[in-house]
């Protein structure tokens, strides 16, 4: 990874596999051009490779759905393709213009070598008699007229052909060029530079393969037919180096907002992409075949330089394709960095996979090649002196081999594959396609950008986390709901407190306490107009001594103590301002030490206060040690006295929110930012911390209160649980109270805010904020324990 | 001389040809398309009844309460089954930091899901000269005109009546399509599953009446969740009243989740 990408970038989708479907589709377009060329436009000189060229077209196009079909995450829905296209994507095309150009050219192959087949048939033994009769179709006439319909047939498929063959390439060229969303390749050039590179390639292949295959047969090559080719293929490359520089060119002028990562991308493929593709499979054969168009180098060395140069073609155009699918992948989406490309040897997208699937189409072709000898007799130009000479249109082989009897029948047999010195001819052109095939993605390796691997990337790690099933219910029963006091009302029910057999309700935003009995009646309230004093606004936390209530409130930051029986305020405690720029001490939660002392919870200054129930200042806890200070590693003791203002900029700080006391005087400390709860010693220092959200059974998230009851038994109400989690005095996890599963959010919960707790015995009262008072009835701790 | 083949006899042929053709190719792969793993039922499922044209969701991230805690890429995994490596997120927190000199700083350690807080995601920044900082929280923006649904090759992904686009596990081919075509790289392939996966907004939630898993967990409200057709709903307040922004709008991919405030330097 280079600069920024988007986090799911780092996987490439589209590997080698993807490259070479264009290239093969290419190879297919550009051989079936060369085809049509002949049969359609009458390019004589094209003679010797019209019925080659169509036979290459037929071997590549048969593999072609290969490496796609590897490639798929599900490659038995492939299917799909055929039965729900969806026309809106240019993928959906390939299934129908696959199998109707396929259909195509297996057709036009069967018409054009359809003669040879006939001859064949009576020619040879069983079995190769057996499969030439049913290649046939039962139709054996070859006579003028039949010819005559076959060749208007052809003429016919070939000239559809060629927009088809069009359309086979273009559409993959638009797959690329519609995608917005990546700068290297949206452009509309896109499908007519694959289709003129496919060409291109096409013509290419078609070159080498035919100069390979005459030297192998140790036939004579015809130069004019190699001059002929190279010379399209000077004409082709020349429109397709224009457009391709036209499109860099376009893009370096406007230099859009994602010019800057483009020509990063140019930079980092830069061996494959200016060395390879542009100067030696562009540039340097145009110039070559520029020079050898004027005439001046004999034949064969012009013959042997074209074939040279054909090679070089075919490797650029690859190297093309490798640079148009991994070159844009390689570029991230935000436009600030770039993915590194893999090499993978074995596996499903490796190189090896790669030699395999190009190795097929040249089995194939080799295996038709075979069957059906596309190779023009050299007694067959006799034929053209004869009357039918001059016609446009098939090679009339038929013609010829039905009227070689004989001794020429016999030597145009031994064309076709018997005398020892062709013999393993197959095998010949097998190991060549094979070496030059592994050569050239050896060379690719060496080129194009990116470190090698053996074996791609194991697959996900299995820590995948399905819905945890890690928390249990807590066995409590449901006793009582009240969701207004019978007699009286509160507005928003956030905090309670029980003394004695009553139970007090601070009201949030109805700014008063509310004071009812265990059943849920009304008794009376507390606000700022019946108690002189008593100015609640924004209060958070409630406690009480067993006399006083006290009263946590925000606007004035103070502790508001208040008598209940006297309906007065006793004392207001204010509350010592924070270190960093004074801020006041804002009480998000309080409860009540063995030692008579109120802890209060300044979620402000993210600290602790100890008072008197006099108010006089005690101890601040301030930051313990290691808790809530996580910018930098190691722990950060600061003395409460000397602390000194540290707020990194980029922190996560512990925020304290409610409190609870345990039974020998430790504060359990909510940290509702972290979150979890903090276990601190009465002096201050730090014991430990549980209830992580890293803690599947036992994490909280949305912590709002916390009590411990006199088995010493946690409870945590929670949020976003939408529940209560207990824990033992250890802090292991026993249960969640008020779900009906704890695993399933989707299922019904009792409380759907619970934000305040309060234990008279062995019961819980909880409020459900903004809604209500509800009343558990706990186990003991033995009943809890036993399943 | 003969006329060969009769054209009657011929196209006969060429008629048992072409049907035969489409049996012998046709019903092998009918047999193996059903025969292939059906993967899990699909988790995006509404509950009976549900009237997708009832709702209109929308989303909203408001860039300045973001404080990179990265719950809400955890609850996202947890809730949605999410495979818990950094490769793979159905939504992540970027940080960008800007220096004195102009300079923009991105970064998504691990996707955030560790928030931001690590040695090792702040020692290249120690002692830059940071002038302004802030979080970015991401996820598949659900386009109204989603370029990832107009190239599937199977219609496996689709758009919703309420405004979500989910994907058919059942009939994606796995090709990666839609990835390539989404300009926010809102997508990943299942590596378990081998079919493509994006954040669905919990679809399987809010047509429930509960919020996103990453709405739910934020502590500080960055994200916010609602329907359109509520005007009570803070969704609809904010888009009536405040001003909105949205990611690559020059794509006119018209996305569904506001930004509240961004940045020139957001991409």
């Amino acid at each position: 990874m280079d600069g920024y990408i988007f986090p799911n970038e780092s996987e490439f989708q589209w590997s080698i596999l993807i490259v070479l479907y264009p290239f093969i589709t290419g190879l297919v377009a550009g051989a079936f051009v060369v085809s049509s060329l002949y049969h359609v436009f009458g390019m004589k000189s094209l003679r010797p490779v019209a019925r080659l060229a169509l036979i290459t077209a037929l071997a590549f196009l048969l593999i072609a759905p290969l490496p796609l079909q590897a490639h798929l995450g599900h490659p038995e829905r492939a299917f799909l393709i055929f039965l729900t296209p969806h026309f809106t994507s240019a993928m959906a095309g390939f299934g129908y213009i696959w199998m109707f150009y396929l259909v195509l050219v297996v057709v036009e192959t069967w018409l054009v070598f359809r003669p040879d087949i006939v001859a064949l048939a009576q020619r040879t033994r069983w079995p190769l008699s057996a499969v030439y009769r049913s290649m046939a179709l039962g139709v054996d006439d070859v006579s003028e007229e039949a010819l005559e319909v076959d060749r208007t047939l052809i003429k016919v498929l070939a000239a559809v052909g060629i927009p088809a063959a069009a359309l086979l390439h273009g559409y993959v060229g638009f797959i690329f060029g519609a995608i917005k969303a990546n700068p290297w390749w949206s452009t509309p050039l896109m499908p007519i530079i694959f289709l003129l590179s496919a060409i291109v390639s096409g013509i290419a292949l078609l070159i080498v393969i035919y100069v390979l295959a005459m030297k192998l047969l140790e036939r004579e090559i015809d130069h004019d037919c190699v001059r002929a080719m190279g010379g399209l293929l000077a004409a082709f490359l020349f429109i397709d180096l224009t457009l391709e520089g036209l499109e860099i060119l376009s893009m370096a002028y406007e230099q859009e907002e994602s010019w800057e990562v483009v020509s990063g991308l140019i930079d980092r493929i830069f061996v494959s992409f200016v060395i390879v593709q542009v100067l030696l499979g562009a540039v340097i054969p145009l110039v070559v075949l520029g020079y050898l168009s004027l005439g001046r180098v004999g034949k064969g060395l012009s013959t042997t330089i074209t074939t040279l140069i054909g090679a070089m073609v075919v490797v650029g155009v690859f190297a093309m394709r490798w640079n148009v699918v991994v070159g844009g992948q390689m570029i991230s989406k935000s436009l600030r960095g770039y993915v590194e490309y893999e090499w993978i040897f074995g596996g499903r997208e490796g190189v090896y996979m790669a030699a395999l699937i190009l190795c097929l189409p040249l089995a194939a072709f080799v295996t038709l090649a075979t069957l059906l000898p596309p190779w023009v007799p050299a007694t067959a130009v006799a034929a053209d002196s004869g009357p039918r000479a001059g016609a446009p249109g098939v090679v009339m082989h038929g013609q010829v081999v039905l009227a070689l009897r004989g001794e020429q029948g016999a030597q145009y047999l031994d064309l076709l594959g018997g005398s020892p010195p062709k013999r393993y001819l197959g095998m010949k052109l097998a190991i060549a396609g094979l070496a030059a095939t592994m050569g050239a993605l050896l060379f690719g390796v060496l080129t194009a950008p990116g470190s090698p691997r053996l074996l791609e990337r194991p697959g996900s790690s299995p820590e995948r986390v399905l819905v945890p099933q890690f928390r249990t219910s807590f066995p409590a029963t449901l006793l009582a709901r009240f969701t207004e006091p019978v007699g009286g009302s509160w507005v928003e029910p956030l905090d309670l407190t029980v003394m004695g057999d009553r139970v007090f309700v601070l009201d949030h935003a109805g700014e008063q306490v509310v004071e009812i009995d265990l059943d849920g009646a009304f008794i009376r309230s507390f606000s700022a107009a019946t108690v002189p004093g008593l100015d609640i606004h924004h209060p958070h936390t409630m406690g009480n001594d067993g006399t006083f209530i006290y009263i946590g409130n925000t606007f004035p930051p103070r502790v508001y103590v208040l008598n209940p029986a006297t309906s007065t305020l006793e004392r207001s405690i204010v509350l010592p301002a924070g270190l960093i720029d004074g801020l006041p001490a804002v009480p998000t939660g309080m409860a009540l030490n063995g030692e008579g002392n109120i802890v209060v919870a300044d979620g402000q200054n993210h600290r602790l206060i100890i008072v008197t129930p006099e108010g006089d200042p005690v101890r601040v806890v301030d930051r313990p040690s290691g808790s809530w200070d996580l910018f930098k590693p190691g722990n950060i003791n600061i003395a409460p006295e000397t602390a000194e203002a540290r707020v990194g900029p980029i922190a996560t700080t512990g925020r304290p929110g409610s409190v609870g006391i345990t039974a020998d005087g430790t504060i359990l400390a909510l940290d509702i930012l972290g979150p979890g709860v903090m276990r601190v010693h009465p002096d201050g220092t730090l014991a430990t911390t549980f209830a992580r959200p890293s803690d599947p059974v036992g994490g909280v998230f949305d912590p709002t209160d916390i009590i411990v009851d006199a088995e010493g038994r946690i409870f945590v109400s929670d949020e976003l649980i939408h529940g209560i989690q207990v824990y033992d005095r250890t802090g292991t996890p026993l249960g969640v109270i008020g779900r009906s599963d704890p695993n399933n959010f989707t299922e019904p919960v009792d409380m759907a805010r619970p934000s305040a707790l309060a234990l008279r015995g062995d019961k819980l009262y909880v409020i459900d904020r903004g809604k209500g008072v509800v009343v558990y009835q706990l186990p003991s701790s033995t009943e809890a324990v036993a399943p | 001389m003969s006329k060969g083949v009769p054209r009657r006899t011929f196209l006969g042929l060429a008629g048992r040809v072409v049907v035969g053709s489409i049996v012998i190719y046709g019903a092998p792969s009918l047999v193996m398309s059903r025969l292939g793993q059906p993967g899990t039922a699909n988790a995006d499922s509404a509950p009976p009844g549900y009237e997708p044209r009832k709702h209109e969701w929308v989303f909203i991230v408001d860039t300045t309460k973001c404080i990179g805690c990265g719950r809400c890429v955890r609850a996202c995994k947890e809730e949605n089954s999410v495979p818990m490596d950094p490769d793979y997120n159905r939504t992540w927190i970027e940080r960008y930091v800007q220096t004195s000199d102009g300079e923009w700083h991105v970064d998504s350690p691990d996707a955030g899901i560790n928030g931001f807080t690590s040695w090792e995601a702040n020692s290249e920044l120690e002692d830059l000269d940071i002038t302004k900082a802030f979080f970015l929280p991401k996820l598949c923006n659900q386009c109204e005109k989603p370029p990832c649904v107009q190239v599937c090759p199977v219609a496996a992904t689709y758009k919703t009546g309420d405004g979500v686009v989910l994907v058919d596990r059942g009939r994606c081919i796995g090709c990666r399509y839609c990835i390539q075509a989404c300009p926010y790289g809102a997508r990943y392939l299942d590596p378990h599953e081998h079919v493509a996966d994006k954040c669905t907004w919990c679809y399987h939630r809010i047509t429930r009446g509960l919020k996103p898993a990453c709405v739910e967990v934020c502590p500080v409200g960055a994200r916010k969740f609602g329907d359109l057709r509520d005007p009570e709903s803070e969704v609809s307040k904010i888009i009536d009243e405040l001003r909105t922004y949205v990611l690559k709008e020059d794509l006119g991919t018209r996305p569904r989740v506001h930004y509240t405030q961004l940045d020139e330097g957001v991409r």
